[in-house]
C-alpha cells in the first residue's frame, strides 16, 4: 500500500507540474527558436532581435507558468492571483524563476480560491464586481509580496543549491546514470512530468547562460525507445514483430514516445536496454559537449534536429541518437532473443496471463472490509480516471443489481477527482489508492473488470 | 440526448493487430472527419488513460475513452475490429468490439461527461445481451448497428 501511495503521489506531483509547464511549450520553443536564431552565436545573429531573449526567459516564461499554475487551482481568478504571485518571485532574483512560478502561481491562486470560498456567498447583490475585483488586487498584492520577500529568496537559494547538485553531477562525469531513474520513469508514464516539470525549466537556465543545454537531451532522445523497437522488428516474432515498424515510425518521427512503453513492458528486463541506451546517448553528449537550444517537443527527430545548435550541432544530435539506438538495440536484441528461447519466461507470461484474466475476472480482493460496513449504505459511487466510461458501465450494472433487489441505495458514477460524500467507492485495483485518498471516509472496494456482475451480486447480497 | 452515433463514426472490420495500432488508426481516421487537428496528442492523451488502467470491459468489449484539448468536439465511435485474435494490452480474452468516446476540456465537459456516461450505462447493458452483439459481429451495414445503438441510447 505505502508502494502504491508513493507512486500515486509520484504520478500526481508529475502530472501537477508538467500541467503547468505543458500548455506553454510553444513559448519554451519560440524562445528557443529565438535565441538560436539572433543571439551573437546564434545562425543569424541580431542585436536588436536578441534584446527578446533577456525578458523572455526572466518574465514570459516564469509568469506563463505561474498563471497556469494558478488556473490550475482557481481558474480564471486563481490564474491572475498566481501571475501576480509569480511576479513578486521574479523581481527577487536575478536568475530565471521557473521553480519560483511552479510554488508561487498555485499558491496564490489557492489565496484567492480560499477567500471565494469563505465570503463569495456572503457578498451582497450589485457588489459582486466590487468585492471581486478589490479582493483579488488585494489578496494578490500581499501575496506578491510575500512572494518577493519570502519565498522568491527561499526558492533562489533553493534553486542555486540544485544547480550546484546537477553542475556537481556533471563535473563528476556521473550525468548518464540518470538514465536509471529517468528510463523506467518514463515507462509508468511519467515522461511529460520529468521533462517539462524539471528538465524543461532547468535546460532554459542552463541554455540562457550558454546556449544550449544537455538537459533537453535527457528525456527527449528517441534512441532508446527506438532501439527496443528495432530489436522487436529484427529479432521478436508474432502480433509484437509486426506492430513494432508502424509503431518505430510513430515514436521516431512522430515523436510519441508512449507507443514503446508497452513493447518494454511486455519484456520488463528491456527496462536495461532503454536504461544502456539513454547512458550511452548521455555519456557521449556530454563528452561532445552537444546540447540543444530549446525543448524538442514532442520528441521526434525532426524537432530534435530543428533544435539543434549551429554548425556541428545537428550532426552531434543526430550521432548522440544513433548511439542511444545502437547500444539499446544491441542490449534488446539479446534480451528478446534470450526470452523466445528461455522455459522460464513462457512460464513466466503463462502466470502473468493468469493473473491478468483472474483480474480481469474481478477476483481482486476488497481492500477494507470492515464489520457493519454493509450497514445503513445510503451511497455508492463507481469511480473512475474520467468518470464517464469505465465507471458509468460499472454503474448500471450495479444499478440494476440494486433496483432488482430492492434496496434503497443510490448508485452513481464520478471521476475519482470528483469523489464527495459515499459510504461505499468502487474503483479498480490501480485507482483504489487514488480513490482512498480523495475520500478516505468510505470503505473502498477494488474491481478488477467493471463489467464483473459476479462482484456486484456478492456486493448486493451483503447489502441485503 | 444530444450525443449519437452517427453513421460517419462507425467503422466495420477496421484495422489494427494491437491496441496501440487500433487507437493509432481511430486519432487518423478523426483527423479525416475534422474532429481533431491534433491526432497525435489525441493518441497521447488516450494511451495516458490507457496507461492508468486497461479499459477492456468484458464481453469482446474495450471501451478507450478520454478527456481531452486534442478533440474538436465530442466523438463517439463505434469500431467492429478485422484481427480476430486481437486482445486489449494483456487480458487473454479477445476484442471484437471497440466503443471510443473523447470528450473536450472545458466548461461543457461535465455536461458532457453526463450524456457520455448515460451512453456507456445503455453499453453495459447492450453488450450483455447476446442478441445484439450477435447482430453486431455479422452486420455488413453500418446503417443496422446505427439503429440498434441509437435506439437503446435514446
Amino acid at each position: 500500500m505505502r508502494e502504491n501511495n508513493l507512486k500515486t503521489g509520484v504520478q500526481s506531483l508529475g502530472r501537477t507540474l508538467s500541467a503547468m509547464v505543458m500548455p506553454n511549450i510553444g513559448a519554451f520553443i519560440a524562445w528557443g527558436f529565438i535565441t538560436a536564431l539572433f543571439i551573437p552565436t546564434g545562425w543569424w545573429p541580431n542585436e536588436s532581435l536578441a534584446a527578446l531573449v533577456g525578458p523572455m526567459i526572466k518574465y514570459l516564461l516564469p509568469l506563463l507558468i505561474g498563471y497556469t499554475g494558478g488556473k490550475m487551482i482557481h481558474k480564471d481568478r486563481g490564474a491572475v492571483a498566481g501571475a501576480i504571485t509569480t511576479m513578486g518571485v521574479i523581481v527577487s532574483a536575478d536568475i530565471p524563476m521557473f521553480l519560483g512560478a511552479m510554488i508561487a502561481g498555485p499558491l496564490g491562486a489557492v489565496a484567492i480560491r480560499e477567500f471565494d470560498k469563505r465570503i463569495h456567498h456572503r457578498i451582497k447583490p450589485g457588489f459582486e464586481m466590487l468585492v471581486n475585483n478589490f479582493s483579488l488586487g488585494i489578496i494578490a498584492m500581499i501575496t506578491a509580496i510575500i512572494g518577493y520577500l519570502v519565498m522568491g529568496p527561499l526558492v533562489a537559494v533553493l534553486t542555486k543549491a540544485l544547480g550546484s547538485g546537477v553542475g556537481w553531477i556533471v563535473e563528476q562525469g556521473l550525468l548518464p546514470l540518470v538514465s536509471i531513474i529517468v528510463e523506467p520513469a518514463k515507462i509508468l508514464f511519467l515522461n511529460n512530468a520529468i521533462n517539462h516539470g524539471v528538465f524543461t525549466p532547468l535546460g532554459a537556465q542552463q541554455s540562457s547562460e550558454f546556449g544550449k543545454s544537455i538537459y533537453y537531451l535527457i528525456e527527449t532522445n528517441p534512441g532508446p525507445g527506438l532501439g527496443v523497437l528495432l530489436a522487436y522488428m529484427l529479432v521478436g516474432k508474432g502480433a509484437a514483430q509486426k506492430s513494432a515498424y508502424g509503431a518505430s515510425i510513430i515514436h521516431f518521427l512522430g515523436g510519441i514516445h508512449e507507443i514503446y512503453f508497452p513493447y518494454v513492458l511486455m519484456k520488463p528486463r528491456l527496462i536495461i536496454a532503454v536504461i544502456g541506451g539513454g547512458m550511452a546517448g548521455l555519456a557521449f553528449n556530454m563528452i561532445m559537449g552537444n546540447g540543444l537550444v530549446g525543448p524538442p517537443s514532442p520528441g521526434s527527430i525532426f524537432a530534435e534536429i530543428l533544435m539543434s545548435t549551429k554548425g556541428m550541432g545537428v550532426v552531434l544530435t543526430l550521432a548522440s541518437i544513433a548511439v542511444a539506438a545502437a547500444v539499446s538495440f544491441a542490449i534488446s536484441a539479446f534480451i528478446i532473443r534470450g526470452s523466445m528461447e528461455g522455459e522460464d519466461d513462457l512460464e513466466a507470461a503463462k502466470e502473468r496471463v493468469a493473473a491478468n484474466k483472474a483480474e480481469a475476472k474481478g477476483m481482486a480482493a476488497p481492500v477494507a472490509d470492515q464489520a457493519g460496513a454493509y450497514e445503513n449504505v445510503k451511497r455508492i459511487i463507481v469511480a473512475c480516471d474520467a468518470g464517464m466510461g469505465s465507471s458509468a458501465m460499472g454503474a448500471s450494472v450495479l444499478r440494476n443489481k440494486v433496483k432488482e433487489a430492492k434496496l434503497d441505495i443510490e448508485v452513481t458514477n464520478l471521476a475519482i477527482n470528483d469523489l464527495d460524500e459515499a459510504d461505499i467507492v468502487i474503483t479498480q485495483r490501480e485507482l483504489t489508492a487514488r480513490a482512498q485518498q480523495k475520500l478516505p471516509s468510505a470503505l473502498h472496494l477494488s474491481i478488477g473488470n467493471f463489467m464483473d456482475s459476479a462482484f456486484y451480486d456478492d456486493l448486493v447480497k451483503k447489502l441485503v | 440526448m444530444a450525443i449519437k452515433v452517427e453513421r460517419e463514426s462507425i467503422w466495420l472490420d477496421f484495422p489494427g493487430t494491437a491496441r496501440e495500432e487500433i487507437i493509432q488508426n481511430i486519432c487518423f481516421k478523426l483527423k479525416d472527419i475534422g474532429k481533431t487537428d491534433d491526432p497525435s496528442g489525441l493518441y497521447h492523451d488516450i494511451m495516458e488513460r490507457e496507461g492508468l488502467v486497461s479499459t477492456f470491459a468484458g464481453h469482446d468489449t474495450a471501451i478507450p475513452h478520454v478527456v481531452t484539448n486534442h478533440i474538436n468536439s465530442p466523438a463517439l465511435c463505434f469500431i467492429r475490429v478485422a484481427d480476430p485474435d486481437l486482445t486489449w494490452h494483456g487480458n487473454s480474452e479477445n476484442v471484437t468490439f471497440v466503443v471510443f468516446s473523447a470528450v473536450p476540456k472545458g466548461e461543457a465537459a461535465a455536461t458532457i461527461r453526463a450524456e457520455q456516461s448515460q451512453i456507456f450505462g445503455a453499453l453495459a447493458l447492450l453488450i450483455r445481451t447476446p442478441d445484439v452483439t450477435s447482430v453486431w459481429k455479422v452486420a455488413e451495414d453500418a446503417e443496422v448497428i446505427q439503429k440498434s445503438l441509437n435506439f437503446t441510447l435514446s
